[in-house]
């Protein structure tokens, strides 16, 4: 492959300011089963070679054919493209040679069918004994490679493989339905895969679904409250993540997922409350979005997109940060071979304070504390959201009391970190699938956080 | 290139009960835009392979971007089937015979996508918008299908763009999707851009709201974002499961008898005519709601035998869907529409729709790109942070008007490619951010 990528890089060095080629192959296996039934297994084996060249503007091409005669066409047709009107801001930098995996010990290709329908069996059979009428399951594993070379001199090759789990939980009583949705992911071999214990989270989140369904809701007012980690992951992600991307800010995104609150203030803008950090980490091994270079080659690090309160860093790809005069930072993401890198989240997450979770709740007179999360949306600049709980409790003075039902905060981004006065020790994670381009783009996340406190929130 | 008769022959000797073979040959070209300058032009030249294989109870499914290794590949599918277990929802795939389809759409090549990206631009403008943004695309698709009992190929030239205006912090937003019958792809772009550039640039001052139950104007893009999202509750997979309320609803009234909802695979105009489905069923359109009456549910061959009906050509083979949505047009024109408001809303688009009960279709959407409050049939102003928060069974049911006016809609992947009206619905309930 390196030597029909060297012919294809000879092509660009002759006709471009800069050029990169990246082949990206994929093996995986996915097996489902709905209410007790297996529904079937399904393989997919991918690959192709995408071709990226700047010179007036920018073109890419993507090609899953191998005959050399085909591949120079698309090749030539990017380079013409290159040629004609349009933006050509591209971060040039190379120089880069390394290789790195992220396999496990216990490779996904060693795993067997019968393990993963053992795995949904049992996970179906206790769901169906807290009386969920609806059981859906999911596994579903990948293994990729990708080799990434430059005209400045980069080549890089990488190996990794994800595994994912996917469900869906009802309980139907009458017309009532409780439904929760869980997706958990990870990084490497079926070693990290257990370390996510993924039977006991889902049956943590499954059990209480009856009592949940028959509790009452919650009086509409105002409350301090109180979100677990797995609320702040979405927040984080939603309300921090996607308008910290440059490409979203600049405007690049706008007619799809829009643009940013963030688009046309003076940075560092005032997000909220001093005691609240949010970072964006590739670099946490065993995560769902784990990488040690981005899909343009730059190096992962960690950054701090809100610091004490304030922006701090963007997400950006070579793209967004040549628009914006800065080094990219390692947050260039296509979610395949035939997808054009993007300004993308990996790890999103709360930084999380000193005090318990305890001392969160003693010092809440009249709250609500919100455990899980159902329904949730946010407006196209990332500054108006929703998140509606699922299993949620009422706060008496200072003491966890009875279960509310689907308490909903829908409120603004600012609000909503400036009420912040609390964050717990804990960290924890969950996993989502981020969606974003067009095509679009379903790239693996981890979002995650503490507890964190929120005071005079108006709940619906 | 991938050979499906070399394909056949290699899946006719494992002796299978079944199979189904489906090569996508296509050329995509994109040109995305922002702020009135061209970011990226993409070009892709793909192949998608997909093979399915069913003996007795077992099945596989396999996909491939490519051929190679393509024989060890069918055969480490189907040794992991046969050693597998049984799916014993599957009720195999269509067995019956028929004409085999051949149609070869002419390659539309006199148009090119700058054009379409300059038209939806400099309508932009004239429609008043500071700055535009938005993509195009182009499609030609090879679509070739193999199958146990039926063989079909077509040929398909389609294209489809987004255009947002942005006018300050006001925007308007059209999204389009047509195929090479249409003969004038520019004007419609032009058309688009300034509908788009006219939305951000209404001058209508910045007013207060107060959530609660409106009549409310819908958009066809607001429309088909709810039916999109709601599409899967027609799908017999969904009754199967126990996620659709609709489940026991077939020939009862569920919706307002101004409604009638199709499904339209057959309609030329759309980007997503489809001329047969997953298992070579050949598609044909099919009522699904009429005059508020449920008339029928999206079956693949398999899901119709479960349910003792027959397929409607909507396979997914496991998970039939409906194909290409479409209304049935009422008579009023939507500026008559707005006048008859006494004291309501307009809401122009839509996206992040989310459930908090999918069976039951609870949900909330997040308005933009035009949110008019309407008083004495008049837009009276803009108002910002809303969200519709209902149910689809209640919209449906309260859709007291549908507009005349139809259209090609298609916005990323909030609004699948459809045909729809604009409609009225009453009480629907409307929420803000505190």
């Amino acid at each position: 492959m390196i030597e029909l990528m060297d012919r294809i890089l000879e092509k660009l060095e002759k006709g471009s300011k800069y050029g990169e080629v990246r082949y990206m192959s994929g093996e995986g296996t996915q097996s489902s089963m709905r209410n007790s039934e297996f529904q079937g297994e399904a393989t997919s084996s991918g690959e192709g070679i995408a071709v990226r060249a700047l010179n007036e503007s920018i073109g890419m091409g993507f090609i899953s054919s191998f005959d050399l005669g085909k591949i120079e066409e698309v090749v030539d047709k990017v380079l013409r493209n290159s040629h004609r009107n349009g933006r050509n801001g591209l971060f040039t930098s190379g120089g880069v040679k390394d290789r790195w995996d992220a396999l496990g010990k216990h490779k996904v290709e060693d795993i067997q069918s019968s393990d993963r329908i053992e795995l949904m069996k049992s996970i179906d059979e206790m769901m169906k004994s807290h009386s969920l009428s609806v059981r859906i399951n999911a596994i579903y594993h990948r293994k990729s490679k990708q080799i990434y070379q430059n005209t400045s001199g980069s080549l890089i090759e990488s190996k990794f493989s994800r595994i994912g789990y996917f469900m869906v939980g009802g309980y139907k009583d009458g017309n009532s339905f409780e439904e929760i949705y869980r997706q958990f992911g990870t990084t490497g071999g079926m070693d990290n895969f257990k370390d996510l214990n993924v039977y006991q989270k889902i049956e943590d989140t499954v059990k209480n679904l009856k009592e949940i369904s028959a509790s009452p809701s919650a009086k509409p007012g105002r409350y301090d409250v109180v979100i677990s980690p797995e609320i702040a992951g979405i927040v984080a992600h939603e309300s921090c993540g996607h308008p910290t991307e440059w490409d979203r800010i600049s405007g690049r995104e706008g007619s799809l997922a829009g643009e940013s609150f963030l688009t046309g203030k003076k940075y560092p803008y005032k997000i909220g409350s001093p005691v609240v950090s949010v970072i964006d980490d590739p670099t946490i091994k065993g995560s769902y979005g784990y990488y040690k270079y981005d899909d343009e080659g730059i190096k992962a690090r960690k950054r701090y997109l809100y610091r004490n309160g304030m922006t701090d860093e963007f997400i950006h790809s070579r793209e967004s940060a040549s628009n914006y005069g800065v080094e990219p930072n390692g947050g260039g993401r296509a979610s395949d071979w035939d997808m054009e890198p993007l300004a993308r989240m990996s790890t999103t997450y709360i930084e999380p304070g000193d005090q318990t979770f305890e001392e969160l709740i003693e010092d809440v007179k009249n709250g609500i504390y919100i455990k899980t999360y159902t329904e949730w949306n946010i407006d196209d600049i990332r500054f108006n959201e929703k998140y509606v709980g699922s299993e949620a409790f009422l706060i008496e003075n200072g003491k966890l009391k009875g279960r509310v039902r689907k308490p909903a905060i829908e409120t603004t981004t600012v609000n909503f970190y400036s009420s912040i006065d609390a964050v717990s020790n804990e960290l924890e994670f969950s996993a989502g699938t981020c969606g974003k381009g067009d095509p679009e783009q379903g790239v693996e996340t981890w979002m995650g956080g503490p507890s964190v406190r929120l005071r005079n929130i108006y709940i619906s | 290139m991938a050979d499906i008769d070399l394909i056949k022959r290699k899946v006719g000797k494992l002796g299978l009960d079944s199979f189904v073979i489906r090569i996508i040959k296509s050329e995509v070209e994109q040109i995305r835009f922002s702020n009135n300058n061209v970011d990226l032009r993409n070009f892709w030249v793909k192949e998608g392979i997909s093979i399915f294989l069913n003996s007795g109870k077992k099945l596989t499914d396999i996909s491939l971007d490519n051929d190679s290794d393509i024989e060890e590949k069918i055969d480490r599918a189907y040794r992991s089937m046969m050693g597998g277990e049984d799916s014993n929802t599957f009720n195999g795939i269509n067995p019956e015979k028929y004409n085999s389809i051949e149609r070869a759409r002419e390659r539309e090549k006199s148009v090119e996508l700058d054009d379409i990206v300059a038209g939806c631009v400099e309508g932009a403008r004239d429609g008043g918008s500071e700055r535009t943004t938005g993509l195009a695309y182009r499609t030609f698709t090879d679509d070739r299908i193999v199958t146990t009992f039926n063989e079909h190929h077509v040929t398909y030239d389609d294209f489809n763009f987004d255009v947002r205006a942005f006018n300050g912090q006001n925007t308007g937003q059209e999204g389009i999707h047509f195929s090479s019958v249409e003969k004038n792809p520019v004007e419609i772009a032009r058309n688009a851009g300034y509908e788009a550039g006219k939305t951000s640039s209404l001058k209508v001052p910045m007013i207060g709201f107060e959530p609660g139950d409106y009549e409310t104007l819908l958009s066809p893009y607001v429309i088909g974002n709810i039916f999109s999202y709601c599409s899967s509750l027609f799908s017999a997979y969904s009754v199967e499961m126990g996620m659709s309320y609709l489940e026991e609803s077939l020939g009862k009234k569920v919706a307002s008898s101004s409604l009638s909802l199709m499904d339209s695979p057959m309609n030329l105009s759309g980007s997503s005519y489809s001329a047969f489905d997953d298992e070579g069923t050949p598609c044909f359109d099919k009522k699904l709601i009429n005059k508020g009456v449920l008339e029928s549910f999206v079956h693949s061959y398999s899901t119709a035998v479960a349910a003792k009906t027959k397929t409607t050509g909507n396979a997914g083979i496991i998970n039939p869907q409906p194909i290409q949505l479409s209304m049935e047009n009422g008579n009023k024109a939507v500026d008559s529409m707005i006048q008859s408001i006494d004291k309501g809303l307009y809401i122009k688009n839509a996206w992040y729709t989310r459930f908090q009960d999918n069976r039951n279709a609870v949900f909330s959407t997040v308005p933009r790109d035009g949110i008019f409050k309407v008083e004495n049939g008049e837009i009276k102003g803009r108002i910002s942070g809303v969200r519709i928060s209902d149910s689809f069974g209640k919209i449906i049911n309260n859709i007291t008007d549908v507009s005349k006016e139809l259209k090609n809609v298609k916005f990323w992947e909030e609004v699948f490619p459809s045909i729809m009206a604009s409609a009225i619905v009453s009480d629907l309930h409307v929420t803000k951010a505190f």
